[in-house]
């Protein structure tokens, strides 16, 4: 299993990277030039879900709350600012209530735009809490918080429902730290899925300027 | 011999259909028709655009709505460009100052993060689709209209629903002798989060025989309404002009080719060596000439017509008036960009059509051309770097970084002083209240508009608390807004026209209007454009050489 997660991984991240880099090359959107461009802020809202690997224990599922900023720089590029706040009450049928808090950043890119869908992928990283239980017997477990890097590979759908509104289906991949049932630290593989709504903020004309070629 | 008669007759229609045909007049043509026509001529006109490369102005205005509901101009952008449709549009601009290196490093993200206008998306507006498709469209009839004497039909055009995005809806004006499309107004369909098309009013005028192109574009947005479609901010008005279409006023080959020398004979009186002083005065006029030349072959300066006689005029009162004796003669020349201001190359003096469309009167004009005669007068520099031909080996965009007609603070206190003589012993020495007035209201919209504000090529008129010709600004009666008798400085486009295909300037043929409200005063402010249509000399030769009824 966690093999297969590593091998996911590595795969979404080379997807990422070669896809992207081919994809810059042609133009999102094509027709007339636009006379103004600048970039596009919106923040989300949504629920997110997480399935995290315990070691040697199976998996727990978390639930909880996913806050983002976003910002489009180009038809193409953007970059996000991605908080998540997931928890359970009981991790793997432990009295532990265990939560992951993370923070992360990254670039986003859309892949492509057809209408109001686009389909985008994303790598982030930053910082993650881990606040879990490793059981180690029926009765007994260990409990406990590591806070490290993490980082997250995925994509999702974006549909426009207005123009100040966009439902969001995000499926990522998120590598976080806890320990294993010998107190080590082990890394995680988990699968996220986000469903969130976007609000789009307005631009406003005092950030106006020409740009000269 | 029946038989013959037959065959005569059928020649004669035929060849009378021909000639029908050749001069264009239209039959009576189903609606659907007409619009097959329309496309064909559009795909002729963006073939044609594609071999053009005329220079393109955007003059752009940001809102803002006070309280009390006042509309005002808040900040300015400018470009200069030259377009190439060929993929896509693209502008070579021309730019006053690179960016420098230091600027991206301090805040690389600045470009990214801020709202900009793209030169190209407004050199866009001159064309309707670069790939008109009738079945990507559905046209409605809406009326017959006379734009000047253009006579149109006017045809409301909005893309199909399966169509792709990018596509021109409103609607277009064709006139509806060869159906080109004179006009169109709308905008494009399906902007992104991150580009923006804006609402336009595209005018095309026929500059030759056959040939409309894109000339005017006026372009206005007011965004803050909630129930916008465009999800932004955008409260905004702007021109962009088009000029310098004809390619022989680009490179002067043609010039070559007609030169014609008939039994020259050197009928001088006799042969006459220079005087160090005499040479010294045609290596300055050599510089000049060759500055003046180079600035009217990019196609920035107007060719010598009968704007330039008009200040010649008001330059020949002052130096009559004055008494002045100056060598060689002193010339005036427009330069054809919208920014103000006003230099002197050795002794020409150039003035720009902006300058000259927003001065309220003729005592205003003595003003600005007084200043520069002063420098002329006072025998300030004269840069003869220029006297050397390999100084103009640079691209055409970069002209104002290489050009430079700029004085420094000591020559303009100078020229101001020496104006302001001038001024008191000329015809003009009564009526200068309003150009007083024009002052103070350049200093006014100096910190909003400074683009406008800022010269290309010269100095600037006003820049903080100061301006030129300060004597006269502090002699000036008080600046009231709301006082419809006192109207310091005109809209942008009051009195230039400008004849896209040659340069030529002429005055604007206008009616004098009575305001109505001092919102109406609109200084130095951007205005839709309404310009008479009328077609080219050619093609009225064309219907009046043709079969009145064939």
């Amino acid at each position: 299993m966690r093999n297969t997660m590593r091998t996911t991984g590595t795969v979404c991240f080379f997807v990422f990277v070669m896809v992207a880099s081919a994809l810059a090359q042609s133009r999102l959107v094509s027709g007339p030039s636009p006379a103004v461009a600048g970039p596009a802020y919106d923040i989300s809202i949504g629920y997110s879900y997480l399935s995290m690997p315990i070691s040697s224990a199976g998996r727990a599922n978390l639930n909880g709350l996913d806050f983002s900023g976003n910002v489009a720089v180009s038809p193409r590029w953007g970059a996000t600012l991605d908080s998540s706040y997931l928890r359970t009450s009981d991790v793997l049928s432990t009295p532990h209530q265990g939560y992951v808090l993370s923070l992360q950043t990254g670039p986003v890119f859309s892949l492509m735009q057809h209408r109001n869908t686009r389909v985008f992928v994303r790598a982030l990283g930053g910082m993650a809490l881990v606040d879990g239980a490793v059981p180690v017997s029926a009765t007994s477990y260990f409990h406990g918080w590591s806070m490290r890097p993490s980082y997250a590979v995925g994509g999702g759908v974006e549909r426009s429902v207005s123009e100040q509104l966009a439902v969001r289906v995000i499926g990522d991949y998120v590598r976080t730290t806890f320990y294993d049932t010998a107190g080590a630290t082990q890394a995680q593989n988990n699968l996220r899925l986000t469903v969130s709504f976007a609000f789009r903020l307005k631009q406003h004309p005092h950030r106006y300027s020409a740009q000269v070629r | 011999m029946r038989g013959f008669r037959t065959i005569v007759f059928l020649l004669l229609v035929s060849s009378m259909a021909g000639v029908a045909a050749e001069n264009k007049v239209p039959a009576s043509l189903s609606f659907d028709q007409t619009v097959d026509r329309v496309v064909e001529r559009e795909h002729k006109f963006v073939e044609t655009m594609q071999r053009m490369h005329p220079l393109a102005e955007t003059y752009i205005q940001n809102l803002h709505e006070d309280s009390d509901r006042n509309v005002e101009p808040v900040n300015d952008q400018y470009f200069l460009g030259r377009v190439d449709l060929n993929n896509g549009p693209r502008d070579s601009v021309f730019q006053k100052h690179h960016k420098g290196f230091l600027r991206h490093v301090v805040n690389p993200f600045s470009a990214a993060l801020s709202t900009r206008f793209l030169p190209q998306g407004f050199a866009q507006m001159v064309i309707l689709d670069s790939d008109f498709q009738k079945n990507n469209y559905h046209f409605s009839f809406v009326r017959r209209e006379f734009l000047g004497e253009a006579r149109c039909i006017v045809i409301d055009v909005q893309p199909r629903e399966k169509a792709p995005k990018g596509l021109f809806t409103g609607r277009i004006w064709v006139e509806d002798r060869d159906f080109n499309i004179v006009r169109f107004n709308g905008t494009y369909s399906g902007h992104s989060d991150y580009t923006y098309y804006l609402h336009f009013d595209s005018w095309r005028f026929n500059l030759q025989a056959d040939m409309w192109l894109p000339s005017y574009v006026y372009v206005e947005e007011s965004g803050t309404q909630h129930n916008s479609a465009l999800y932004h901010d955008l409260y905004l008005k702007a021109q962009t002009r088009l000029w310098a279409y004809d390619p022989e006023q680009l490179n002067h080959e043609e010039e070559f080719t007609q030169i014609k020398i008939d039994n020259a004979v050197d009928d001088r009186p006799a042969a006459k060596d220079n005087a160090p002083v005499e040479a010294q005065r045609k290596w300055e006029r050599m510089a000049e000439d060759n500055a003046v030349d180079h600035l009217q072959k990019i196609g920035v300066l107007a060719p010598p017509g009968d704007v330039d006689k008009i200040l010649q005029t008001v330059v020949n009162n002052l130096i009559i008036t004055n008494k002045l004796q100056i060598e060689p003669d002193v010339r005036c020349r427009v330069l054809l960009t919208l920014p103000l201001e006003s230099f002197t190359i050795g002794h020409t003096i150039v003035v720009s059509r902006g300058l000259l469309d927003v001065l309220p009167d003729e005592a205003s004009l003595a003003m600005i051309l007084a200043h520069e005669l002063a420098h002329i007068a006072l025998g300030h520099h004269v840069d003869t770097r220029l006297a050397f031909n390999d100084r103009f080996f640079f691209a055409d965009a970069d002209a104002f970084q290489h050009l430079h007609f700029e004085r420094n603070a000591a020559d303009e206190e100078a020229a101001d002083n020496k104006a302001m003589e001038l001024l008191e012993s000329s015809p003009y020495k009564d009526k200068l209240g309003n150009a007083g007035l024009f002052l103070k209201t350049l200093q006014a919209h100096s910190p909003v508009l400074t683009n406008l504000i800022s010269p290309r090529l010269g100095s600037k008129m006003a820049s903080g608390n100061t301006t030129r010709m300060a004597a006269l600004f502090n002699s000036a009666p008080t600046l009231e807004r709301q006082r419809l008798d006192q109207v310091a400085a005109l809209p942008i486009g009051s009195r230039i026209k400008l004849d896209p295909w040659s340069n030529q300037l002429t005055m604007v043929n206008a009616n004098p209007v009575a305001l109505v409200s001092p919102r109406e005063k609109m200084p130095f402010e951007v205005t839709p454009f309404f310009p008479f249509l009328s077609y080219s000399q050619t093609d009225k030769k064309l219907v009046a050489q043709g079969p009145a009824n064939p």
